[in-house]
């Protein structure tokens, strides 16, 4: 993409509308900048600006503001709702030999913590006791070993500790926002909702492959609050509901739903996915889905561009193992459908567009990765699933199933 | 205090044995003096020995418990048979399929102080591997119940459900029970009516939680829905002034499907049955193959069908049922509607009047001006409040008032973006 060449990192600001008096200074070293513009909690939208001599005016700014004028409003109407009672939460965040990244994420944690919530962090097959003895240091948050790697098995373990009756999730790499977890709660006042997804926007774009990410892929999913149900979204399109670094799950649900499955995701021969097929359970058992753009994480993108190969390869692979698993284990026939539909409409002609140098396209390496992605797929699930015997378990009946019916 | 009979639950059954004593062995873990709460048990044409198994828990069961039985097969003439048995001040409907949670029966009551009916929260309880029809059954349920719950909602006839519903007893005798006439369908909505027009205060009570037990199916419910439809036309005839808000804006209103099954189910009256097979095998079908859209499209048809049938059937034949449209006209807000204008609301006494005069003939909203919202008069519904307003503003003004503001700020040459 142009951004690649265009170089140069971009800076990441927090706008706070309520308080835009002066112009943004300091980012000499920054020829653009990304704002993200707040009021309160809530990001009502967003705007790539030049920096000139490290300041962005705020005239500019105030100029930029103009075309979130909707989201604002409804803001504003939303705060005028009357406030319920929020359910009670636990927070859990898996993590896999990353201290580095956990020091920067557990301050956010820790005043959560303290401010009565329960936080779990589960520890994924680590290789050295660096993270136990850093979680150590807050004694207000529960450290937990999950021994088998994989993602989807330490979300589990999260699960099934956790004592709140709802669990949010956030990743290692991620910070999150104050009021985050509130926001995320409010919405759980209509029984039906059993997720909500938040926003996600990046902590720094510093690096081409950050930059990049950002701008195709991206874990924003635009600044109005959405609801989605089965009569109103295709639940095999669950990516465009949100992501697996923001979610808070009704722990009461899972008996219908079911655990995440453990043959999907970091860790398992399938690489990713996991969150967009427990969504799609969600809404297959006909429960709702609500994005909330009041629930802000910042992630940090992965920095390399060989991480971004892998991590789009890994896409490729989830995204047609889970659609695997839809087909096989739940019988969504229309899967063999929407799998062949995008299948043209998205890799094969990405990949067409790239070896073509039209201008905008995805660079020709990741193209590829995720084209080679797709073929992967339905084999590392029906792999994954040999694997593990207790996946299968999970699989067949989640009422049978003797973990969850310690939930209810 | 403690000896005075405060509550007569009223179970009203009919041949479903083990969820009544389900029921019964719930009552028993409500957390309030036992000697205040007496269970009335009204089994209506039941052949599985219900009654008998009612008879042998009373010798356990903490609270006093009263058996009845007689050969109606009406729900009204079991509920009604219950309460004239009832001694309490305080009548609770209860049906057999509910399993009652403690606290839901001191709710009631606290509720009952400051209104005249409480409307318990029955939360839908679906089997964990749930079919498509129960899925959405249980949304239904649970969209309504979170619709009352905000402040501001205006109750209307179609709130009253009877299946956990707590209602002064003399105010129960006062508008004269459930009516007879509606045997097997909508005898809640209807009482629901007459209960509005005495100016009585509807309130939902979530605490007051009972877990519901579905067991309806996609076929009952196509049946079901035809019931409806015959039962909304004797609603009209009973409560003539409902006819405009029940059929009134059909013809107006109605896209080519309705139109289509309109005309299909008037002519098709006497092979009703057979046709309704197939939809429901064809929605089976396409749920099978995961078309979810079909589904839903299929599953319209299908009401609409079985509905207009059942209207048909009512009227006295498909002919009539374009005459019966014609006939009922919909509601105009007439040139005098009142008028309240947000940017310079009246105060005090004036408003009151303005609000009454709305509850009959309906209120124009406007902003500076500008038309926002039309209220449309509503006969049977609570009289209109402005925190009804507030709340009718709010659902609204997602898609239709924001426009209004807009207009109206751009007239003051206001920026939109405030407060930036």
């Amino acid at each position: 993409m142009s951004s690649q060449h265009q170089g140069g990192p971009v800076a990441v600001c927090d706008v706070r509308l309520e308080h835009l008096t002066t112009d943004l200074v300091g980012l000499e070293t920054y020829a653009r900048a990304l704002l993200v513009l707040r009021m309160g909690s809530v990001v009502v939208g967003q705007a790539w600006v030049e920096v000139n001599q490290g300041r962005v005016p705020v005239a500019r700014i105030k100029e930029l503001v103009q075309r979130s004028s909707w989201s604002i409003w409804q803001h504003m109407l939303a705060e005028s709702l009357p406030r319920t009672v929020l359910p009670s939460a636990t927070v859990v965040v898996c993590t896999r030999d990353r201290t580095d990244d956990m020091r920067r994420c557990l301050p956010g944690l820790a005043r959560l913590a303290e401010a009565g919530y329960e936080v779990l962090v589960v520890d994924n097959n680590p290789s050295s006791e660096a993270t136990a003895q850093l979680v150590a240091q807050y004694p207000l948050i529960r450290y937990l070993c999950e021994p088998l790697p994989g993602l989807d098995r330490a979300r589990n373990r999260g699960l099934l500790s956790a004592r709140g009756e709802i669990v949010a999730f956030t990743d290692d790499d991620a910070v999150v926002d104050d009021g985050w977890l509130e926001a995320l709660l409010r919405n759980f006042a209509d029984p039906m909702v059993a997720l909500v997804t938040g926003i996600t926007m990046p902590l720094e774009l510093e690096t081409p492959a950050q930059i990049w990410f950002e701008q195709a892929h991206g874990f924003q999913r635009g600044f109005e609050r959405r609801t989605f149900e089965l009569a109103t979204i295709n639940p095999l399109s669950s990516g465009q509901m949100g992501a697996g670094v923001n979610m808070a799950i009704r722990r009461q649900a899972l008996r219908t739903i079911g655990l995440f499955d453990e043959a999907l995701d970091g860790g398992s021969v399938s690489l990713s996915g996991g969150d967009q097929e427990f969504f799609f359970r969600v809404l297959r058992r006909g429960y709702r889905v609500v994005y909330e753009p009041g629930a802000l994480v910042w992630h940090r993108h992965r920095r390399d561009w060989p991480s971004l190969r892998r991590t789009l390869y890994g896409y490729g692979v989830g995204l047609y193992a889970w659609w695997t698993r839809a087909l096989l284990v739940e019988r969504e026939w229309q899967t063999l459908i929407v799998g062949v539909r995008w299948f043209r409409q998205w890799h094969l002609r990405n990949l067409v567009r790239a070896l073509l140098r039209r201008p905008g396209v995805m660079p020709l390496d990741l193209a590829w990765a995720e084209f080679q992605g797709v073929f992967h797929g339905p084999g590392a699930y029906l792999r994954a699933r040999q694997l593990d015997q207790r996946t299968a378990q999970i699989l067949q009946g989640s009422g049978s199933n003797e973990c969850l019916d310690t939930l209810v | 205090m403690s000896h005075m009979l405060l509550v007569s639950v009223i179970i009203p059954t009919h041949n479903r044995r083990a969820s009544l004593l389900r029921c019964l062995e719930a009552l028993a873990a409500q957390d309030m003096p036992m000697d205040q709460v007496e269970v009335i048990v009204v089994a209506d044409s039941c052949h599985d020995a219900s009654e008998q198994a009612a008879r042998a828990y009373a010798a356990e069961a903490p609270f006093q418990l009263r058996v009845a039985s007689h050969a109606a097969r009406s729900a009204a003439a079991t509920r009604n048979l219950g309460a004239q048995m009832a001694r309490g001040a305080v009548l609770v409907f209860l049906d057999d399929d509910m399993v009652i949670l403690p606290g839901c029966l001191r709710a009631h009551l606290h509720a009952l102080q400051s209104y005249d009916v409480s409307i318990g929260y029955s939360q839908p309880i679906i089997p964990d591997r749930p079919t498509h029809w129960q899925m959405g059954a249980r949304q239904w349920w649970e969209d309504r119940f979170r619709a009352m719950e905000v402040a501001g909602y205006r109750f209307s006839y179609h709130d009253l459900f009877s299946g956990n519903l707590a209602i002064h007893a003399e105010l129960f005798s006062r508008v004269g029970e459930f009516d007879l006439a509606f045997a097997g369908r909508l005898e809640d909505y209807e009482l629901g009516v007459r209960l509005l027009q005495t100016g009585a205060r509807f309130a939902f009570t979530r605490a007051a939680h009972t877990r519901h037990y579905e067991a309806s199916d996609l076929d009952t419910w196509v049946r079901r829905v035809g019931y409806d439809g015959e039962a909304e036309v004797q609603m009209v005839r009973k409560h003539p002034a409902l006819r405009s808000l029940i059929f009134g804006d059909v013809l107006a209103v109605a896209d080519t499907v309705t139109k289509v099954m309109i005309r299909v189910a008037a002519a098709t009256i006497d092979q009703g049955p057979q046709i309704e097979q197939v939809l429901v095998a064809l929605i089976r079908f396409a749920e099978a193959l995961t078309l979810r859209h079909r589904r839903a499209q299929l599953l319209r048809v299908a009401r609409d069908y079985s509905y207009w049938r059942g209207v048909a059937r009512a009227v006295g034949g498909g002919s009539r049922v374009h005459t019966w449209l014609y006939e009922s006209k919909p509601f105009v807000l007439a040139a005098d509607t009142p008028m309240l204008d947000l940017a310079d609301p009246p105060l005090g006494g004036t408003l009151d009047a303005l609000l009454a005069a709305g509850t009959q003939q309906g209120l124009r909203v406007t902003l500076a001006g500008v038309k926002v919202y039309e209220v449309l008069p509503h006969p049977a519904a609570e009289p209109l409040r402005l925190e009804h307003i507030r709340y009718l503003l709010r659902e609204a003004s997602r898609h239709k008032i924001l426009p209004g503001v807009v207009l109206y700020m751009m007239q003051k040459e206001q920026r939109l973006c405030w407060p930036v």
